[in-house]
């Protein structure tokens, strides 16, 4: 019935030809290797058995937050239902430290930082799903920027500043972990949601799960479909779709007091969506925000991303366990994108054309359709770019954990090891070209002239991973030594010129190292140092550009059950010995190379944290909530960029670094009576500067917004949902990247139903 | 108190101390005048008194105003040529003298086209005010639109005048160029029907009515760029707009290192030389997309063929800014004569080049037979090809500009050429 179902919603799709085609291979690629994983592992335990090494779930858990020592932080399964989240960008706003540059307003393309990294392309910090490293080309291509569909995800994990030191590659700001769905412990479950909202976008899931003596299983698809808010000059479609499945499979053998599971995950998903890079003039934007220039009208990108892993835990002693993964991904995208007017000179760069539109009045007016191309003759021609490029992601990664006591004299000595070891390949191959087109009567029309090719180049990356975390636990003090080491090997070929080709081998050495005191039964102290490091890739000449910084926190955390409080905070000060830029265009950069920058100096420090409190008024439970950032990121030293991201020319000590808001906070207030369950939250973001150079430099004014969402169980099995984005139809700006201001979402109402079966 | 008291002078003493601003005295009319009148009566100011302020007179009297007052009278003598020519075709039709008069036209305009080039030295001041208006009037190209040209003429023809929508791009120079050096045969207006009436033109018109009206087209646009000229003019003129006199009076720019700065951004114009006027063309720059690695379409003056003549005066114009117009003064004032030597003598080099370039053909004569990869693989010291050789040349005045004048002023790069890595 779920294929069925799945089948009748994909053939509700646009481009559902290209899209079944490939969807429906997946489909019966998955389902026919699971029933032969089924016989080949026939199991001879119980489902009690099968279920018997499921690790149980710790992170985030309110209980043991003050003896847990330095952990990161949590968006919940209970909220992202809640927020009904199919934007990463706004379940992150939840988390302190973390903070996001939107772009499209949809979350189609994140730009995530953390602790003061630059946000762009969210290439300065690592993105796992599952434990597993989930970007395109983690180390090839840090800022392809990608992000698993929220549809199927339970929970966002994060880990910042010392949690990240053992997770490598770009961990400067830290990781976020993105844990899928998971199989429901112990019934068979089947659920089917469907929401509508504004812009008539829908959003439907079918989800079937259950436990047979051959082992565990889940099946999901869902798709999401939206006209989007924006609305091209002249009328063409912005529609955005986005569709994935995901397979799980586990089994489990228990064998006198050991236990393995075998888990295999399947998935696949494909994306279309008519985005730009292409935003707004100021004086457009404040006349109307979410109009798009008919310069804009054929940019489409399309995706497809399969991933295949294999989970395999083994229980070595009692608390040991070693889990080792074996996973390979693929992702396969084109984005036919407005780049450039053919005339190339740097006045005419879109960003510039629409930073200052009465410098250039007559470029301005082609690129908005109001005066044809031919009236500055070839110059005014438009340049289409269509960014191909291929991506794989493997490897092989194996974790040890224990936990072992010893008694001591004075008292209990624990100690838990952790030792991980990985060897990762990942590739990009950058297949570029262009073709030209002409405005003509507010529309574009091909030229003539044959498509360029402008780029072609392979970057691969091999890289070895040992990291080893131990904890020491004695009465109320926790210390955890930490070490990761890289080794790295980036092979760099360009095929339009072997003058270009590079290879580098690099390596990382990063320590760390924390001390944690539970001062009381509700309050705890930690500091901690870690080197961090990120590895950017190659600069132009092949020549080493690594980050590297030192690590400062000192935290403290407060819990009281009885009084619903929980408290903590960060203070952190992250000192870059030299930072890095990449040139990508949604930086600025009008080549996209993914060529590496050194930065010099920098110093970010900053405090964080988060209060949550809990109270009853009569029946109603009231949960009120604040998490807050506060962050000072500036240059340090005195140097010349020719990086965009930057922006071109001198950066001065004290040069604020691009996208990083002083301050930001979230408050939110909840309500639970019964069967109904509510929250109102404001979010709050100080103002931002596009670029560090003072010439041109864009200050991106405050904004704040109000999200409401609500459901109400109506039986056991339905529940309705309501959610509305944006409450006050606030109008602000995001970003004058890359090219011209961009505007957040506007008001979105949407109401949902979910059914178990 | 005291320690507040102190700390207050300490801050304010280095806030003094650290401020790298640098700012020369305004100077009122009576010291103007007094400048004016020992620079036109042939006494240089000395060197070791030299000053911003003097240079900058120095600059406006001996580099702006002339040439400003030089392309207004060009442009004048250009015009009643025009008048000239257009009337020996009313009156004798295709005759001798009409010939005759085209070729006094012609000459007039490469006379008139050649003074704003050497204007485009460095393009400062009134030219580029409201949005660039006088220099987009008088002469916008590389943006340039060819069918628009047709349909003013058009316009021209049936109404006397430009139509309403008719952009600077279809007028100025290039369009008196377009009318009275391009054949008559063809058009680059595509087969829409909004340009019916050219394609009508180009296929159904006598010979004779085209030539009338191609000079109709050039007379209408000679007179729009005569009072463009004439408004520079004005603007620079010492008893009139007497931008001089704004140039050291603080009433347009912030302070002079700032306004030094203005004047050495306008200067890298000869980075369009560079990419534009030769690098397109040759092959040498991505906007040139062409599957033969080359787009000689794209040259400058391709109806005249006076680009290498083009480049040759933007140079003998910035050697006119560092000799008459006071800047090498000023470097050597400051202790920089090297640099002052080296910028002069890599100009005349450029120049002696491109006087020896003229001897093998046009610009577009040369990239015709060139070697494509020859051109590419030419650099400063291999010159395979002799006008890619040039490009290289021209490369070098970029990069001392950069690397030794700039620093030794302490003047930054302008914000558009700071990313170019070559």
């Amino acid at each position: 019935m779920i294929l069925k179902l799945l089948s009748v919603l994909f053939n509700k799709l646009p481009n559902r030809r290209f899209l079944m085609s490939k969807f429906y291979d997946f489909l019966i690629l998955n389902i026919i290797f699971l029933i032969v994983l089924s016989f080949i592992f026939v199991p001879s335990q119980s489902l009690a058995e099968e279920n018997a090494l499921r690790p149980i779930v710790i992170f985030g858990d309110s209980t043991d937050q003050v003896d847990r020592g330095f952990t990161g932080q949590t968006v919940d399964e209970k909220k992202i239902e809640l927020y009904q989240y199919t934007d990463v960008n706004r379940a992150l706003k939840q988390v302190s430290g973390v903070y996001v540059r939107e772009e499209d307003g949809l979350g189609l393309r994140p730009n995530i930082g953390l602790r003061g990294t630059n946000p762009d392309r969210s290439k300065k910090i690592v993105i796992l799903e599952d434990d597993i490293l989930i970007g395109p080309a983690p180390y090839s291509a840090p800022a392809a920027y990608y992000t698993p569909n929220m549809n199927h995800v339970d929970r966002l994990d994060v880990y910042k500043g010392f949690s990240a030191t053992g997770i490598g590659p770009n961990s400067v700001g830290g990781a976020i972990n993105y844990i899928s769905s998971q199989i429901p412990e112990g019934k068979n479950q089947s659920t089917a949601s469907l929401n509508f909202g504004s812009f008539n976008t829908w959003n439907g899931k079918l989800s079937s799960a259950g436990h047979t003596k051959f082992g565990s299983y889940l099946i999901e698809g869902s798709h999401l479909f939206s006209e989007g808010f924006k609305e091209v000059d002249g009328g063409s479609n912005t529609d955005v779709s986005k569709s994935e499945i995901l397979a799980k499979y586990r089994m489990g053998i228990v064998k006198g007091d050991r236990a393995q599971n075998l888990e295999i995950k399947l998935g696949y998903s494909v994306e279309d969506s008519n985005e730009t890079y292409l935003g707004l003039s100021d004086e457009d934007f404040k006349s109307s925000p979410f109009r798009r220039y008919s310069a804009s009208a054929l940019d489409n990108m399309t995706w497809d991303h399969q991933k295949y892993q294999l989970k395999h835990t083994l229980q070595v002693s009692e608390a040991g366990l070693v889990e080792t993964s074996i996973y390979r991904h693929d992702f396969s995208r084109t984005w036919n994108r407005l780049d450039r007017f053919r005339d190339s000179s740097p006045t005419r760069s879109l960003s510039n054309l629409l930073n200052n539109p009465v410098d250039d009045p007559l470029f301005y007016s082609i690129l908005v359709g109001e005066t044809d191309s031919a009236a500055v003759g070839s110059n005014g021609e438009l340049i289409l770019a269509n960014n191909k490029r291929e991506f794989f992601s493997q490897g092989l990664q194996s974790k040890y954990s224990d936990e072992i006591s010893l008694n001591l004299k004075s008292g209990i000595l624990k100690i838990e090891p952790e030792v991980f070891v990985r060897a990762h390949q990942d590739q990009i191959f950058r297949d570029q070209t262009s073709n030209n087109y002409e405005m003509f009567d507010g529309q574009l029309e091909a030229v003539g002239d044959p498509t360029q090719i402008t780029n072609s180049e392979k970057q691969t990356t091999l890289a070895y991973t040992i990291s080893s975390s131990t904890k020491f636990s004695y009465k109320s003090y926790i210390i955890n030594p930490v070490i990761r080491v890289e080794s790295v090997d980036y092979d760099f070929k360009n095929n339009l010129n072997a003058s270009a080709n590079a290879n580098r081998t690099d390596y990382a050495f990063i320590p760390g190292i924390s001390f944690f005191k539970r001062m009381s039964p509700y309050f705890s102290v930690g500091t901690s140092y870690n080197r961090a490091a990120s590895l950017a890739g190659l600069s132009a000449t092949g020549d080493e550009v690594k980050e590297t910084a030192d690590n400062y926190e000192v935290l403290f955390k407060y819990l009281n059950q009885d009084l619903l409080l929980q408290m903590d905070s960060t203070l952190f000060f992250t000192d870059y010995q030299n930072i890095t830029g990449t040139c990508t265009v949604s930086g600025g950069c009008t080549s996209g190379s993914g060529e590496a920058f050194n930065g010099g100096k920098a110093n970010i420090y900053g405090l964080e944290g988060g209060i949550t409190k809990g109270f009853y008024l009569g029946n109603v439970y009231i949960p009120l909530g604040l998490n807050f950032t506060y962050l000072n990121a500036k240059f340090n030293s005195n140097f010349t960029s020719s990086s965009p991201e930057w922006g071109q020319g001198a950066v001065k000590k004290g040069d604020p670094l691009p996208y990083i808001p002083e301050l930001q906070y979230t408050v939110s207030a909840g309500a639970t009576y019964k069967k109904f369950m509510a929250e109102l939250s404001l979010t709050s973001q100080s103002e931002v500067f596009d670029q560090s150079v003072e010439a041109g430099r864009i200050q991106i004014e405050d904004f704040q917004f109000v999200d409401l969402a609500a459901h109400y169980q109506i039986s056991e099995k339905l529940k309705a949902s309501f959610k509305s984005s944006n409450l006050f139809d606030k109008e602000y700006i995001v970003a004058a990247r890359p090219f011209g201001l961009r505007p957040g979402m506007p008001q979105a109402l949407q109401i949902g139903v979910k059914y178990i079966f | 108190m005291i320690r507040i008291i102190l700390t207050f002078i300490v801050f304010v003493s280095f806030g003094w101390f650290g401020s790298t601003q640098v700012r020369n005295e305004n100077i009122n009319l009576e010291t103007f005048s007094k400048y004016v009148q020992s620079l036109t009566s042939g006494d240089l100011f000395e060197i070791e008194d030299y000053s911003l302020d003097k240079f900058f007179v120095q600059l406006g009297v001996n580099y702006f105003i002339p040439n400003s007052e030089d392309l207004a009278k060009n442009t004048t003598e250009l015009k009643e040529n025009i008048v000239a020519y257009c009337s020996d075709l009313e009156t004798h039709g295709a005759s001798e003298k009409s010939k005759v008069s085209l070729d006094s036209a012609k000459t007039s305009w490469t006379k008139t086209m050649l003074s704003y080039h050497k204007i485009l030295s460095a393009p400062l001041g009134p030219i580029y005010d409201n949005s660039r208006e006088i220099a987009n009037n008088i002469y916008s190209w590389p943006l340039m639109n060819t069918c628009g040209m047709h349909t003013q003429m058009i316009s021209i023809k049936e109404t006397g005048n430009f139509d309403s929508k008719a952009l600077y791009t279809s007028q100025g120079l290039m369009a008196v160029e377009f009318a009275l050096f391009n054949d008559l045969t063809t058009t680059e207006c595509g087969n829409n029907k909004r340009f019916k009436k050219v394609h009508d033109w180009i296929s159904g018109t006598d010979e004779t009515i085209k030539k009338l009206d191609m000079c109709k087209l050039a007379l209408k646009t000679s007179e729009l760029v005569e009072a463009n000229t004439a408004k520079l003019k004005s603007a620079w003129a010492i008893d009139e707009g007497n931008f001089t006199f704004n140039m050291v009076n603080g009433t347009v720019f912030e302070n002079f290192q700032a306004e030094l700065n203005l004047l050495t951004d306008s200067m890298f114009y000869f980075e369009v030389a560079k990419d534009i006027q030769l690098g397109k063309p040759l092959g040498l720059h991505k906007d040139c997309l062409s599957s033969e690695k080359k787009c000689p379409a794209d040259i400058e003056h391709k109806w005249s063929q006076i680009g290498l003549e083009s480049i040759e005066m933007q140079f003998v114009g910035l050697n006119q800014i560092f000799n008459e117009g006071g800047f090498g003064q000023y470097l050597t004032s400051k202790g920089h004569v090297d640099i002052y030597n080296k910028v002069v003598q890599l100009n005349e080099e450029i120049i002696a080049n491109i006087q020896n370039l003229k001897t093998l053909g046009s610009i577009n004569q040369q990239i015709e037979v060139m070697n494509v990869d020859d051109c590419r693989n030419t650099t400063e010291t291999n010159i395979l090809v002799p006008i890619c050789g040039l490009q290289r040349q021209i490369r070098l005045v970029s990069h001392l500009f950069k690397s030794e004048l700039l620093p030794a002023l302490s003047l930054n790069t302008p914000v558009i050429f700071q990313g170019d890595a070559d």
